[in-house]
C-alpha cells in the first residue's frame, strides 16, 4: 500500500488543531472544488483534500492514521501487525498491495464517500460514478458506443469493501455536445443491504476538431476565399459532417462575416439541428505571378474604394 | 438497452427523482426553490417537474453543501454564481468561436 501524507496535502503541521486542520481544507477546497474551480488539475486535487480532510477531521480515523507512522508519499508500507484489531478496521483484502488507503479508512466506521441517502444499518445506495468520455466531432454528429473501465468499489454482504473492475458499454445517443452530462442509471457501484444501484454519468467532452469550433450544437468553419469571390461573389463547396455542400458567397462580402447554413450543425436531441457557420476568411496570394501582380496594380489605379475612409470623419 | 437520460432541459423529471439522485434531501429541494435556485413547473410539491439539466445543478449543490458545511440561502448564492458563470462560459465559448483562427 503506498503511504499519503495528509498532512502535507492539508498544509498543515502533524500537530495542527482541529480549527487548523479545518481552516486548511476550507481554503484548498475553495481553489481546488471542482464546481467552482478552473485550475487544471482541480478534481484530482480536491479528491486528494477531501481524503485528507476525511480522516483528519475525525479524532478516531487520525489516531488511527497517525499510527501507521511516518512514511515518505508514496512509499510501500504496511501497517503495523496489530492495527487493524486496534482500530476495528476490516480490510476484506488479503494482499493490500493494490489497497488504496482512502479504501483503508472508508473501511473505519463505515464511511464510505458520497453515497447517496446512506443511513445507519439500513439499505445504503451504491455509489454513484462520474466519468468523461472524450469523443471526436464525428462520433457525437452520428452517435457511438464507448467502452468505459471502471473500478468499482462496493460493500459485499460482509460488509466488508471490494473494489472490482467493471466494464460498461455505454451507447451514445447522436447529437450530444461539448460539456453535456448523460446519467445511466443503476450503472454505478452496486447497493449494500437491499439499496440500489448507483447511477453512473458521462460527461461529454469533444476532441478539438482540425476544422469545425463547436458552441453548443452550432459549428463554425473558417472559410478562405479569394479576394475577387468575395469582391464578385461566388458559389462555393465546404465541407459539413455530413459531406461538402455548395455555398454562395454574396458580391461584396467581407472578412469576418459569418454566412448561416440552418440545420448543419450537430443534430439536437429532441429533433432539429444547430447550425452551421461558415466564417469567411479574405485570403491573399502571398506569391504573385506577373500577370496577377499586374492585374492587381491595374485594379488599384482603377479603384476608388477607401477602406479606411471611415478614419477621416 | 441503457436506461440513459441525457441531462438536457427537454427532458423533465419528478421531484422525487430529483432528491433520489442528487443527494439533497426533499426539505433542501424545497428551500433552494424558495430560495429561487430551481424554477420547477407544477403547483404543488407533489406536482413538480425539473429540467433534467436540473440534476446537474442539484449534484454540485450537494457536494457544495457537503464540502463547505452551507445553509440553503448561502448554497442558493452560490448556485447562482455558478450558473451565471456557465451563462458567462457560453457566451465566451459563442465569441470565441466566431473569431477565425
Amino acid at each position: 500500500m503506498k503511504y499519503k501524507d495528509y498532512y502535507a496535502i492539508l498544509g498543515v503541521a502533524r500537530g495542527a488543531g482541529e480549527d487548523e486542520i479545518k481552516k486548511a481544507y476550507r481554503r484548498l477546497a475553495r481553489k481546488y472544488h471542482p464546481d467552482v474551480s478552473k485550475e487544471p488539475n482541480a478534481e484530482e486535487r480536491f479528491k486528494e483534500v477531501s481524503e485528507a480532510y476525511e480522516t483528519l477531521k475525525d479524532s478516531e480515523k487520525r489516531a488511527a492514521y497517525d499510527s501507521l507512522g511516518r512514511h515518505r508519499a508514496g512509499q510501500d508500507f504496511r501497517p503495523p501487525p496489530d492495527w487493524f484489531s486496534r482500530y476495528g478496521a476490516e480490510p476484506g483484502f488479503s494482499d493490500l498491495g493494490g489497497v488504496d488507503l482512502s479504501d483503508l479508512f472508508a473501511s473505519l466506521g463505515g464511511g464510505f464517500g458520497r453515497a447517496r441517502g446512506f443511513r445507519p444499518g439500513g439499505p445504503m445506495p451504491g455509489e454513484d460514478y462520474e466519468v468523461t468520455v472524450h469523443l471526436g466531432l464525428e462520433e457525437a454528429f452520428r452517435g457511438t458506443e464507448v467502452e468505459l473501465q471502471l473500478a468499482a468499489r462496493s460493500i459485499g454482504p460482509d460488509g466488508r469493501l471490494a473494489r472490482t473492475p467493471k466494464t460498461i458499454r455505454a451507447r451514445i445517443p447522436r447529437g450530444v455536445t461539448d460539456g453535456q452530462k448523460l446519467r445511466l442509471r443503476g450503472k454505478g457501484g452496486a447497493g449494500a443491504r437491499g439499496g440500489p444501484a448507483g447511477d453512473l454519468y458521462l460527461n461529454i467532452a469533444l476532441h478539438p476538431h482540425r476544422l469545425f469550433r463547436v458552441s453548443g450544437h452550432d459549428l463554425y468553419l473558417d472559410v478562405p476565399v479569394a479576394p475577387w469571390e468575395a469582391a464578385l461573389g461566388a458559389t462555393i463547396e465546404i465541407p459539413t459532417l455530413d459531406g461538402r455542400v455548395t455555398m454562395k458567397v454574396p458580391a461584396g462580402s467581407n472578412g469576418g462575416q459569418r454566412l448561416r447554413l440552418a440545420g448543419k450543425g450537430l443534430p439536437k436531441p429532441h429533433g432539429g439541428a444547430g447550425d452551421l457557420y461558415a466564417v469567411l476568411n479574405v485570403a491573399v496570394p502571398s506569391v504573385l505571378s506577373e500577370r496577377e501582380r499586374r492585374l492587381f496594380e491595374e485594379l488599384r489605379g482603377a479603384s476608388s474604394f477607401d477602406p479606411r475612409g471611415h478614419f477621416a470623419q | 438497452m441503457d436506461d440513459m437520460m441525457l441531462l438536457a432541459a427537454h427532458a423533465r423529471i419528478a421531484l422525487a427523482e430529483l432528491e433520489a439522485a442528487s443527494g439533497l434531501s426533499r426539505a433542501e429541494i424545497v428551500a433552494l426553490v424558495e430560495y429561487g435556485a430551481f424554477a420547477p413547473e407544477g403547483a404543488a410539491a407533489a406536482e413538480w417537474t425539473f429540467p433534467a439539466s436540473a440534476l446537474v445543478l442539484a449534484r454540485a449543490a450537494a457536494r457544495l453543501r457537503a464540502d463547505f458545511e452551507l445553509e440553503p440561502a448561502g448554497l442558493a448564492l452560490v448556485l447562482a454564481y455558478v450558473e451565471r458563470v456557465r451563462e458567462l462560459e457560453g457566451i465566451v465559448q459563442e465569441l470565441e468561436c466566431r473569431l477565425p483562427r
